[in-house]
Order: structure tokens, then sequence, then C-alpha cells
């Protein structure tokens, strides 16, 4: 080890407090994504405000639960970063048999929403474990492939599809279709910077491709889903809920122009036109109340988070510690191309939140907590 | 430290996220910078809403500044949709009772067309005030609604002059189809007749734009966005007199009793005289002082809509059509009124000298068509020869009667060329006068053509041939004593007589006299149009006019005109008795007065009311007396039995 940290800092030696993890913290990390996350805030305030105040209620209700779940984030990222990630190799199948066990428990005990049952209710939150699923997939998969002794042969390759395809499944029949594709990018990330050879990723994706049409030709997938995902395609059918949807969250992005209408000015979105705008479709806000410029500054951030992952999983000491971040860093982006993407009609509408900004408790604090872990690996590269 | 492999891999995945990232910049691009003012054009047009602001109406006054028709606020109850569609139907039940209408009309009326989404609906207006105490006490009951005052129509003189102003109601499907009417709503109230119609555009003023904030459910958010407000309808001051107006359609209701009291010695039955109109008329400058039809109606049953009983009255044959404006659209034969015409037509064609002789039989043969029956004087003695003006006075048919033949030879010795049809139509018949109320009859001239048609429509109404006859002698000797195929209107005659009176100006007659905004600026003047002229010398003309002068004094008016101070104030006139088969004789009376220098004009017809000077001659007399300030003495007399 200490050849090894001699040959990075060439002509030094470190002291003993260098090495202690909590000196490496990644700040512009944790500052990115705290600045996302206050973002955020702001953008559920003026999300809620003007519907909450028209029904009567409080307008600052969404808002200062929002700022809850801030900070229980924020603990939640300080206990996922000081854990040393090592113990979660050993502790990973805990995580993930508990996990397992809750989505089952999910779809008997959890509460229906949205033509969907994908979490319990617990002293007026709703926790989804959908969301806390990622991590953990994040974390066995991660677990797994580190654990084995160069490239994956195929009977790794299938383990690991296994692994991941039981939450997959799990969570599709809720129907939480957004997960599922996250779930299976998280897979598909990690196995690919496992080093799994191209065929058995081409196999893998045939694989998928099979199960996706058999999953539409015998109507596993619902229709409501299947009129979200294809309403993009055709924008001139504007009966459905989904066209609507899309051409109010069209206009509110676009009539920010270039630099937004202005905080809690915005039209469409005070007058309720743009429907879950608090959650799936916050980013209407942004377009619209900060415009081009403040969508940009928006993605920015969430490029710099995705480059602190990938600099990261590069200087990780452990694959583990790589396939952690690389895992990480693939739930954000598949989740921000989906949600910013459908915003603005260029990918299908699925029910996928934004990091950091969608409002709801479980979401923000999994996303901190992928962040806590992103930071766990960034502190231990030297140790 | 990574693998070499692994640090190609993650390089590739980098360089699909950073592709994803174009690819979402490039999208946001487009959306915000190069489309932005077309989605923020969405963004306003999905939270504004356009409300029509009604302008509010002009006033209808007469030449005196008299009201006529005004608006006036009534209670009227509104329901907002969106509130009561959160409520049972139970509500809409409980405000059907309270307003006493069938529960079904009142859904129907909520589920109009005429108002958006978020726009209270008036389901009823005019509603008592302890209706409203009623809701303003028990709001919780009634969710969603709300009662205010509304403008409506009101005629603060009942049915006076109710055929002038007309009445106004909801624009017909036939109406909104119509260019006139661009830009009108169904639902829209609008003139239907009158200068309620004639003058709309004024009285209408400008309506306003008021834009109201809704968010995504259509709620409104905020009322007062933007307002352009309606610009207030202008008045229409009528050259009405309303005093005129009531003295004519008082008189013409006691000429229409008194007739009907009176013995129609032909039939032994009283006369039915079942409807007349009157008109008084400046000849100067074709100001129309009043103007009457009797039976009539009140305009302001229109404002609520008739009522069952309303509407049955009125469609009620026995009603005599209350709604028919008989001065403009009735069509008479003129009878012996006409005679002034035809007289001027003879002069003007040389078939008639001032200074000639005529021969005043007892009846008359045509020299080319001995074999029918003669056509008779009203007058069943030889009278021996006169001028033209005691043909005139005493209104003999036998002195005319051979200028119908004239014409006749005229006729056939010039290529069958409607010499008197011509003549006539230079002095105003047979088109209509352009009198500014629609609905107005041309009248007929009429010739071979007409003749064929009558000849049509009377075969498609007995379902059997009959023989097709050309223009015949008889024709126009019916013709030149105002009989035969001939019809007017009251309204052109007043005209004709008009013409006789201002020294032959065919003059375009007129109800309104200027157009104002409500703060009095003028906004247009209705100045004296002329039509056309009588084809007549002044000397002709001064001798006509003096001719006339003999009717009341000697003439057969002169016993309606017993007592009247002709000397002081000389009237000029013609008696009428017009025969329409299976009828009882029309009864016309036309003068004008002071016949020196004339101020007024006035026409009267009786329907079913006898001779000339029976009915129509005593009303005319009542209405001169009430213009020049005279006293009369007692009930209206019928006149006696002279044509």
């Amino acid at each position: 080890m200490a050849q090894l940290d001699a040959a990075a800092f060439p002509g030094r030696t470190r002291t003993l407090s260098e090495r202690l993890p909590l000196r490496h913290v990644d700040v512009a990390l944790v500052a990115a994504a705290l600045m996302l996350a206050v973002y955020g805030v702001l953008m559920v305030y003026s999300a809620t405000h003007r519907s909450q105040a028209v029904q009567g209620a409080d307008p600052a209700y969404f808002v200062k639960r929002q700022a809850v779940f801030l900070i229980l984030g924020l603990i939640a990222m300080a206990v996922a970063a000081i854990l040393n990630y090592r113990v979660l190799r050993l502790l990973a199948p805990v995580f993930y048999i508990f996990f397992i066990l809750l989505l089952i428990a999910v779809r008997k005990f959890g509460s229906a929403r949205l033509g969907a049952q994908r979490a319990f209710s617990i002293a007026g939150f709703q926790l989804s474990p959908s969301l806390f699923m990622r991590i953990t997939l994040i974390v066995t998969l991660a677990a797994y492939l580190s654990s084995l002794k160069g490239t994956p042969r195929l009977r790794h390759v299938v383990r690991a599809v296994v692994i991941a395809t039981v939450p997959i499944l799990l969570v599709f029949i809720q129907p939480d279709l957004g997960t599922s594709i996250i779930l299976a990018t998280i897979l598909v990330a990690e196995l690919v910077i496992a080093g799994t050879r191209a065929r058995h990723l081409v196999a893998l994706a045939l694989v998928g491709a099979i199960g996706l049409f058999g999953a539409l030709h015998y109507h596993v997938i619902k229709d409501f889903q299947v009129q979200r995902l294809t309403a993009f395609l055709d924008q001139s059918n504007s009966s459905l809920q989904a066209h609507y949807t899309l051409q109010q969250s069209e206009i509110a992005i676009g009539s920010g122009g270039i630099d937004g209408r202005g905080y809690l000015k915005g039209s469409q979105t005070n007058l309720a036109f743009v429907p879950e705008q608090q959650t799936d479709f916050i980013f209407t806000v942004v377009g619209e109340e900060f415009g081009f410029i403040g969508a940009a500054v928006l993605l920015m951030l969430f490029l710099l988070v995705l480059w602190r992952a990938y600099r990261i999983a590069l200087t990780s000491r452990d694959p583990f510690g790589t396939y952690l971040a690389v895992g990480v860093a693939a739930m954000f982006t598949i989740q921000i191309f989906i949600n910013v993407g459908m915003t603005i009609g260029i990918m299908p509408i699925t029910g996928i939140p934004l990091p950091f900004l969608s409002y709801g408790g479980s979401a923000l604090i999994a996303d901190f907590i992928g962040i806590g872990l992103l930071l766990n690996v960034h502190m231990r590269r030297l140790s | 430290m990574t693998q070499p492999r692994t640090r190609v891999r993650m390089k590739v995945l980098a360089a699909m996220v950073v592709f994803m990232f174009a690819a979402l910049t490039t999208r946001l691009w487009f959306l915000q910078v190069l489309a932005a003012p077309q989605f923020a054009q969405r963004a306003n047009s999905n939270q504004i809403r356009e409300v029509t602001v009604e302008p509010i109406r002009g006033d209808i006054l007469d030449r005196t500044g008299s009201v006529l028709a005004t608006n006036t606020s009534t209670l009227a109850v509104f329901v907002d949709r969106q509130e009561v569609a959160k409520n049972d139907a139970s509500e809409m039940a409980r405000l059907a009772s309270l307003l006493h209408q069938p529960r079904k009309a009142l859904l129907d009326k909520l589920r109009s067309k005429r108002y958006l989404a978020y726009q209270p609906v008036p389901v009823a207006t005019n509603i008592p005030n302890d209706v409203a105490y009623y809701l303003g006490e028990h709001q919780e009951q009634f969710p969603g609604v709300s009662f205010q005052p509304v403008p409506i129509r009101q005629y603060p003189k009942g049915d006076l002059a109710a055929h002038v102003i007309g009445y106004e109601y909801q624009i017909t499907q036939k109406e909104l189809d119509s260019p006139q009417y661009a830009g009108y709503q169904p639902g829209d109230v609008i003139g239907q007749s009158g200068v309620e119609a004639s003058y709309q555009s004024y009285l209408r003023g400008t309506p306003g734009v008021r834009k109201v904030q809704v968010d995504a459910a259509g709620k409104v958010l905020d009322p007062d966005y933007w307002e352009k407000p309606a610009t207030h309808g202008d008045d229409v001051i009528l050259s009405i007199d309303s005093k005129v107006q009531q003295l004519t359609e008082q008189s013409l209701a006691q000429g229409i009793a008194a007739a009907r009291a009176t013995i129609d010695t032909t039939t032994g039955l009283h006369f039915k005289a079942p409807a007349g109109a009157a008109v008084v008329m400046d000849p100067k400058t074709g100001q129309v002082l009043s103007l009457a039809s009797n039976p009539t109606f009140d305009p302001s049953i229109y404002v609520d809509g008739p009522s069952k009983q309303q509407m049955a009255y009125l469609n009620d044959p026995a009603s005599n059509q209350p709604l028919l404006d008989r001065a403009l659209a009735g069509l008479y034969p003129p009878g012996s009124t006409f005679k002034p015409f035809v007289a001027a037509a003879a002069l003007h064609d040389k078939f008639a000298h001032l200074n000639q002789q005529f021969d005043c039989p007892a009846q008359y043969l045509p020299p080319d068509d001995v074999t029918d029956p003669p056509f008779h004087n009203w007058n069943p003695v030889d009278s021996g020869f006169m001028s033209l003006a005691q043909a005139l006075v005493v209104s003999c048919d036998t002195v005319f009667y051979p200028f119908g033949e004239d014409y006749y030879v005229h006729y056939i010795n010039h290529q069958h060329d409607p010499l008197m049809q011509r003549d006539l139509i230079k002095m105003g018949f047979g088109q209509r006068t352009g009198i500014d109320i629609s609905g107005e009859s041309s009248g007929i001239v009429p010739d071979q053509a007409y003749k064929m048609l009558v000849h049509d429509r009377l075969e498609q109404a007995y379902h059997r041939k009959l023989p097709k006859y050309p223009w015949f002698p008889g024709d126009y000797i019916n013709m030149s004593i105002g009989q035969g195929y001939m019809l007017v209107t009251p309204i052109q005659m007043a005209v004709a007589y008009s013409a006789l009176a201002n020294g032959g100006k065919v003059m375009q007659p007129h109800v309104a006299w200027k157009i104002q905004t409500p703060d009095g600026k003028l906004v247009k003047e209705i100045k004296p149009t002329v039509t056309g002229h009588l084809p007549l010398t002044p000397e002709q003309l001064n001798y006509l006019r003096t001719a006339l002068t003999g009717v009341p004094a000697v003439g057969t008016a002169a016993p309606a005109f017993v007592g009247f101070p002709l000397s002081q104030i000389p009237v000029a006139g013609k008696t009428g008795t017009a025969q329409i088969s299976g009828k009882q004789d029309t009864s016309w009376f036309c003068a004008m007065a002071p016949a020196n220098n004339p101020k007024y004009v006035v026409a009267v017809m009786l329907e079913q009311a006898g001779h000339g000077a029976t009915s129509a001659a005593p009303v005319v007399r009542r209405i001169l007396e009430g213009l020049f300030g005279l006293k009369h003495n007692g009930p209206l007399n019928t006149g006696s039995k002279q044509d």
C-alpha cells in the first residue's frame, strides 16, 4: 500500500491524518448534491403553493415536508459515507433479501396510488421500498461482480441477471415500469464495467427484448402504461391524458424562453396545467420559471455529480468501489435522461422522478444514500 | 485501481452520458429558444378565457325627448355550473321549485352552450324580491347560485308606437347565418322589428371583452385580468311625437269602435272594422310624426319571452295579427283616394286639361267593349258636365273611367306600352317608400305579367284551370278609380299626398330623426331625401290641391267636417271607398292641412269599415283637431255614406 501511495504522490509520504477518510470528503460532490436538493425545494414550493392556497391548505405544506426529507437525506448520506463501504460487501445479501421481502410485502399491505401499489404508509409518510431497492441492487451486484476473479463467465452473468431480475419483476408488477428500467440500467452498467464479454451483453439484450415483447403481447404491461409510452410518438391524438400532459409540459418549458418567466411567475405552473408537477414533472417548473438558463444550470449540476462519480469510479482502490460508483452514476443518468426527456417530448412518459428535485422522501433519501456511497468510496480510495 | 479494459468501458459509458445530455440540451434549445414565442402564446391562451361584455343598449326617444324605450334593471338568478357540479341534483330541484320553473327547463338552461364552463348561467330574470331575499338568506342550501341586477329593456309608454319601436328578442339561426349579423352569438338579443331592428347597429353599442384567468380545471382565478369596456349604444331620436302618436292611436281606435257600431247598409250587419292604420307626416321633410296600426301589442312581452297566453293571443286569427304593421305592410286597393294621381297622370299625358269639362253620367260603357255590363258611378244619378276639380270633389267615377280607356287605347296603339303604370311608378307607387322600418310592402302597380301571376295563384288555390285573359280595357278602367289589381300601403298614400302637398316632391319617409351618443353628441342626422317627383307643372299641382279643399268643404267628406273651422284651417283631402270581394269596403281618407301651406299630411285606412266619408274621414278630422289644438265636441261620429 505504501508503495502505491508513494507512486501516486512521489516525493512525499502521508501523515496519518492525511489518511483519515473524513479529510477526503469530495466537497464538490456534496455541494452539487446539496444545491440540486435546494433547487428542488424551491421548485416544489413553486409547484405547490398556489394550488394549496386555492384549496385553502397551507401553501408551504409540501415544501416543509421536502425540507424535512432533505435533512433526513443528509443524515442518510452521512451514515452511508461513514460506514466503510467494504463492510457492505458482507451486508449486501442481508439488505437484498430484506428489500425483496419488503417488495413482496408492499403488494399485500401497501397503499395504492395512481393505479399502482408501491408504498407503505407510515405515520403520514409514504415509504417506497422500490426506491431503496435501487441502492440495494447497486450494492448487491457490485458485491457479487467484484467477488469474481477475472472476466465474468456466462454463469456469472446469468447469476447477476437473476439477482437483478427478481426485483425488476417485483417492481414491474406493482406496476412501476420506471424503477424496472432503472434497475435494468444498473445491471447493464455494472456488467459492462465488470468486463462482461460483448457476446454475453448482446445475448442479454436479445433476452430483454424478447421479454419485453412477451410482456406487451400478453398484456402484462397495463394499457395506461402502453399509452403513456407511445404518446410521445404520436402527438396528434390529443384526447389521451398522456398527450395532454406532454403538451402542457412542453408549453410550460417552451414558454420559459431563455431566461424564464421568473420564480413563482409561471402561469402553467401556478394554474396547475401540468399534472404531477411537484413530482415527475418538476422539471417543467425549472423550464418555465428559470428558462433555458435555469435548465442548463440544472443539467450542469447533474453533470458535475456524474463527473465526480466517474472520477470516483476511476480512482477507487478496489473493483467493488468502482462498481458501486458506476451503479450510482447509472442510476442517476437514466433517471435524468428519461425524466427530463419525457417532459420535452423525446422520451416516453414513465413514472420516474428527477433525482434530488422531485417531491418525495423515499426518492430523496435514496438519492442521498447514493451520494453517500460515492463519498464513501472516494474517502477510502487511499486507505 | 481499475483495469485498462474497465477504463475503456468507463470512457464509452461517459461518452454515452455526454451524448444523452447533449440530446437533452439540443431539445431544450429548440423548445426554449427557437420555439419559445409560440409556446409563450399557447401558455397565454391556456390561462386566458375571453368573455364578451354586453354593451348597454341605447334609448329610443321621441322628437321631444320623451323616452319610448330604455333599460331598467331587474334581478336575475345565476348558476355557476362549476360550483353546482359537485353538488347533488336536489339543489337544482330546490331551485326549480323556488323559481316556479319545471326542473327540466332549468336543467336545459344550464346545458346552454352560449356560456362557457366558467361563466355563470342566468336561469331566471325579473325574479321577485322575496325570492332574492330567500336565496340570500339560505346561501348554504344553494352553493353556486347567486343573483344580481341585469339590464332589461323597458318601454315606459307601454304599447304606444309599438309598431314603430318594435321589439327585441333572441337572435334566430337564420339571422346568425346572415352576414348582416356577423359577430353576433347564439342567445344574443337583437331588435326584431321596428326601430329596434332597423337601428340595431347603433342601439347595440360595441361589445367589450373581458379576459379572465383560469386554471387547468377552468376555475376562474382572476375575473378582472384584463378588460376592454363595452361602448354604450347610441340613442335614436325619432321624428315621432308621442303626443301626436297618442292622438293618432286614440283617434284610430275611436274610429274603429265607431265603425263597429255602425250598420253596413249593404249587408245589414255592423261593420267588422277589424283593423286600421293611420299615418301623420310632415310633407316637407318626410318625417313621420305618428304611425299607428291597430290592433297593436305591448313590446315588453318579448323582454322575458311571450307567455303561452300571450303567444296564443298573438297567433289567434280573432286577434287580427297585432304584430302586423298595417301602415307599412298592409296592402289595400286605394279606391278614390287614388283619383288625384290618376288625374295627375291624365294631365301629364294630356288626356285631360285643366279647363276641360267632363261628363259625369251614372254609368260608363267603354266604346271598344260594349257587350260587358257598364261601369257605374258610385252615385246612381247623372250629374252632368263638370270640371276636373269638381269631379274630384264629388269623386265622380265616370269622369275617371275614360282616362283608363285612354290609357288602354295608348297601350294597344303603342306595342303594349304601359304608360299609366310608368307614371304611377314615378309617383312612388308599386315600390317601397324606403321608410326606415323593415317589413314594408312595395304595393302593386299591376300589368299584364301581374295579372298572369294572380291567375296562376288562383289556379293553384282552386286546383282547377281558369281562362287566361290578356290586359283588358276594364283593367285600366278599374285602376283609374283605384280598384282592380291596384294595391297600396297606407304609408305610400301618405307619401303620395305629401308630394301633392309639398310641390311635387316624393319624399322618403322616416321615423328616426337623429342618432346621438348617450352624452348628446350627434352621430347622424337623417336628412330629407327626395326619391321622385309628380310629373306635374306647379299650376297643375296647385289646381289639384285647391280642388281637394272642396272635398271637406262641399264634397264627399263635407258631412264629416261639419263644424270644422275650414276657413281658418283649410283642409284638402280625398275620400276613398275600396271594394274587396268578399269583404266589407275599405274606408280611406287622406288629407293635408293647412291646405295653402300644408304642415301635416294625414292618411287613415280602416279595414271593412264602409265608405271613406263614413269611417276614415271622422278619424282624420279628430287627428287634425288634435294637431291644431281645436276643441272637439263629444264622441267621434261616423260620417255620411259617401265615397
